[in-house]
């Protein structure tokens, strides 16, 4: 079979990192191409490229032959290239069949003026057919779950009979009857001849799939296997380059002394009668799918949310929150998921990043004092810069999220509410802020900490409170649990390791 | 002398490209005309733009913090309006100017309310609150022009007022000038010597993070438009002073001067980057062009379609010098 895409060296690079550097490899026609790395390995970013929101890169790619070089979104759909995004890009107020065909909508004996909307119907409901969806055609596309919503943004791609479809994370919010369903469907396009390049970091997803699978490691393209002659080990191998975070579970730890406890906690229509205790140096994971209230819980918990009942108690007295800054004042720090419009000051410097929860109260500034708390930090966390002026923009993802841990340790904030803290930084990073982690909870710092990465929370927490649909589904102590039981609470259906 | 540091201190000094623009536009005025660089002339340009300028250093305060406040042009003219019935009516000096500034302090936390609680955005905010206090300017004049002079009210019997728009510092510095430097040093203190400065910074640039970061978005936003208010009032009393007299559609227009001062000046439109030096820069770049033209003897119609060229011209330089680096396109 003759490469249908190929990459040649590849390179692409931000102020303070390179996201990608001289990948080269091939994508055979008609074969489905697994691509897998830990997050910040350069999927994204190669995808990025190939579906032209990129454009300047160094390094070429052949499609079919030819160097193309896609200079936005549509020259690559043009060339026959649907690129599923991961996050969805459907309106949300059209229904189904509106969405599915929205910009290449179907026209009456190819007249001007006039849609087809029972060819479009018949052709929607083909697709909903292999997939044993049941879903109204008239409906907005709102009212539909999000697993729903990915298989429409899914359904709009394939549709589109492209030679190339290219997916990212596509089963990311799917329970594994829907993935089985959507593979079926992969399975029929492929052999009509349409080439998949999957992308996930579900290892045995990608295992039951792909033909081949391309390994990608900070950047750098490492090697493409078999998929016949591959087993999720020799992967995790080559993702990780063998940096394993922490090669042991933390242990059992006894902690006696509490911090803080929430009980019955309650917000309408998000989560329902939360309760948990947490002890002085305990990490606490959040663990839950899509829609499973996790990310409202903390920041209710943060005063950013209200929450409509239940309690919360700090060292054993009840206490209320409901702006940040109330719990700031109560010495909890809260790290969002969403770095860049919750986490830095993209127009500021390094020390007015670190030192602006510490410096809340000041009335006038304190330039030394702060630059001195700066560099402190800067050389405690190992934050990597040129100095502590430099703009926090120029830093890599992993050094900015450092920044915001400082942040919290500058206004010795004893307790810290941390969403995804591991979300887009690479491998030695991520070791390094657990490492950063674990030793503040030895000195006594507590952790509540939503992470979606199974493997994660396992290894780096004390123990996961999982949450389904906003109900508390239990409350696990790290040491005797495995990830197949945390995705079977997770989702409430048993899960079984293909 | 170390040359080369002087000159490596420039070329990391941010406003550089307006004080080079200024620069290049003085000489050649210089050149061109040999009335533009007399003492006179160029006080005289300080008066004329004093008082834009206080209202320009309100607005970019404004407009960093990623607000933005139109009605200045109608709180300038109802406050001038209302301290000269008060004067008129009363003839006390302090509660003319007390009742004028307070106008001020009211539509400013008006302003504030509905922004920062009612979460109007501040362009619908602003723009309702100009043609409210419009209309009140017109309605307690009757549309009639109040003139303080012909109530007897002059500068033997008010010297003090009248100081206030028309006084001389030293005999030759125009208080206006004075005024100008003033608030120009009030206020670079506050953006760069407090915290309350930094957090406008903060609030502008990156409102989200700020609120998780326990600052209080909405207090530092509502005083951000009591301080715009307060400032305008004062133009407008001063331009009272000077005048002696006051149309009740005094500064109309006045707000778009002041916004074209502020992106001449390098703030940007959506908050979080710019300076009070780089408006009052922007400031005198405006004030100095429209001087040259009266010199010249171009019609003042140019004027208005000279303002927006400049600022088109130095929006666009901003906007494609930022894109730099920066070329993905999403």
């Amino acid at each position: 079979m003759n490469p249908l895409i190929k990459f040649k060296n590849i390179s692409k690079s931000y102020p303070g990192t390179q996201a990608l550097e001289d990948v080269s490899f091939e994508v055979k026609e008609g074969e489905i191409h697994g691509i897998v790395g830990e997050n910040g390995a350069g999927k994204s970013t190669l995808l990025k490229i190939v579906g032209g929101e990129i454009i300047n890169y160094e390094g070429e790619i052949f499609f079919n032959g030819k160097v193309r070089r896609f200079r936005n979104p549509n020259e690559t759909l043009r060339a026959g290239i649907n690129v599923v995004h991961q996050e969805l890009n459907l309106c949300p107020n059209l229904n189904l069949v509106q969405n599915i065909f929205l910009g290449r909508e179907l026209r009456i004996n190819n007249n001007i003026g006039r849609a087809d909307w029972t060819e479009m119907r018949k052709q929607s409901n083909k697709y909903l057919e292999i997939l044993s969806l049941k879903l109204s055609l008239d409906e907005p596309i709102k009212n539909f779950t999000i697993a729903e919503q990915q298989l429409v943004e899914i359904i709009k791609s394939i549709s589109a009979n492209g030679r190339v479809i290219v997916m990212d994370e596509p089963t990311s919010s799917l329970n594994s009857e829907e993935v089985e369903r959507l593979f079926n469907l992969l399975r029929k396009i492929n052999a009509a001849g349409v080439t998949i390049i999957f992308v996930s970091h579900r290892l045995e997803e990608v295992l039951k799939i792909t033909d081949r699978v391309s390994v990608l490691r900070n950047g750098k393209y490492i090697n493409t296997l078999d998929t016949k002659q591959a087993n999720e080990n020799t992967i995790v191998k080559l993702m990780t380059g063998n940096i394993v975070l922490h090669k042991n579970k933390r242990g059992k730890l006894i902690f006696k002394k509490e911090v803080f406890r929430v009980e019955g906690l309650t917000r309408k229509n998000t989560f329902f009668d939360i309760n948990f205790i947490l002890h002085e140096g305990e990490i606490l994971g959040i663990a839950g799918l899509e829609g499973s209230g996790r990310y409202a819980l903390v920041r209710a918990l943060f005063g950013i949310l209200p929450y409509d009942s239940g309690k919360v108690y700090l060292f054993g007295n009840e206490i209320e929150i409901n702006t940040p800054r109330k719990a700031i004042e109560r010495g909890i720090g809260f790290i969002s998921r969403d770095r860049k419009l919750e986490g830095i000051f993209h127009i500021m410097d390094l020390i007015q990043n670190i030192t602006i929860v510490m410096s809340l109260d000041d009335v006038i500034k304190k330039e030394n004092k702060y630059k001195d708390v700066s560099k402190l930090y800067v050389n405690e966390l190992k934050i990597k810069c040129r100095s502590v002026s430099q703009k926090i923009n120029s830093l890599s993802g992993g050094n900015q999220q450092k920044s915001i841990v400082a942040r919290w340790l500058a206004k010795s904030s004893k307790i810290m509410i941390m969403e995804e803290p591991t979300r887009g930084i690479d491998v030695a990073t991520k070791a390094e802020i657990f490492q950063i982690i674990r030793r503040l909870s030895e000195k006594g710092n507590s952790f509540i900490i939503v992470s979606s990465e199974l493997s994660e929370l396992i290894n780096e927490f004390d123990k996961i409170v999982i949450m389904r649909r906003g109900k508390m589904a239990g409350e696990v102590e790290t040491t005797n649990t495995t990830e197949e039981e945390i995705m079977s609470m997770a989702t409430g259906i048993s899960y079984t390791k293909s | 002398m170390n040359y080369s540091k002087i000159i490596k201190r420039f070329l990391n000094f941010k406003e550089k490209g307006l004080f080079l623009t200024l620069l290049f536009l003085v000489i050649f005025l210089m050149i061109a005309i040999p009335s533009f660089f007399t003492v006179k002339n160029l006080l005289n340009i300080g008066r004329q733009n004093g008082l834009l300028a206080i209202m320009s250093l309100g607005m970019g305060l404004i407009i960093i913090s990623g607000n933005i406040d139109i009605s200045v042009g109608s709180i300038y003219g109802l406050s001038g309006v209302v301290a000269a019935l008060v004067l008129q009516e009363t003839g006390y000096t302090l509660l003319a100017l007390l009742s004028g500034l307070s106008i001020g302090i009211i539509i400013g936390a008006i302003n504030g309310f509905l922004v920062e609680k009612i979460k109007m955005p501040s362009f619908i905010a602003t723009f309702g609150m100009m043609y409210v206090a419009r209309g009140v300017a017109l309605l307690i004049t009757k549309g009639f022009p109040v003139v303080l002079l012909l109530k007897g009210i002059n500068s033997d019997t008010h010297p003090v007022f009248y100081f206030l728009g028309q006084g001389f510092l030293f005999n030759k510095i125009p208080i206006h000038l004075i005024y100008m430097l003033i608030a120009f040093l009030i206020l670079s203190v506050i953006f760069h010597k407090t915290i309350f400065g930094m957090h406008i910074y903060a609030v502008g640039g990156s409102e989200k993070a700020a609120y998780v970061s326990g600052i209080k978005v909405k207090s530092i936003r509502f005083i951000t438009f009591v301080i715009v208010g307060v400032l305008s009032s004062f133009a407008g009393i001063s331009a009272l002073s000077y005048m002696g007299s006051i149309l009740p559609t005094a500064g109309t227009g006045i707000e778009l001067q002041c916004i074209a001062a502020v992106l001449i000046g390098g703030v940007s439109f959506s908050g979080g980057t710019g300076s009070m030096l780089g408006v009052l820069l922007g400031v005198f770049i405006l004030g100095i062009v429209k001087n040259g033209l009266v010199l010249f003897g171009v019609g003042s119609f140019y004027e208005v379609a000279i303002i927006g060229i400049i600022t088109i011209f130095a929006v666009s330089y901003d906007s494609l010098s930022s894109q730099k680096g920066k070329s993905e396109v999403y």
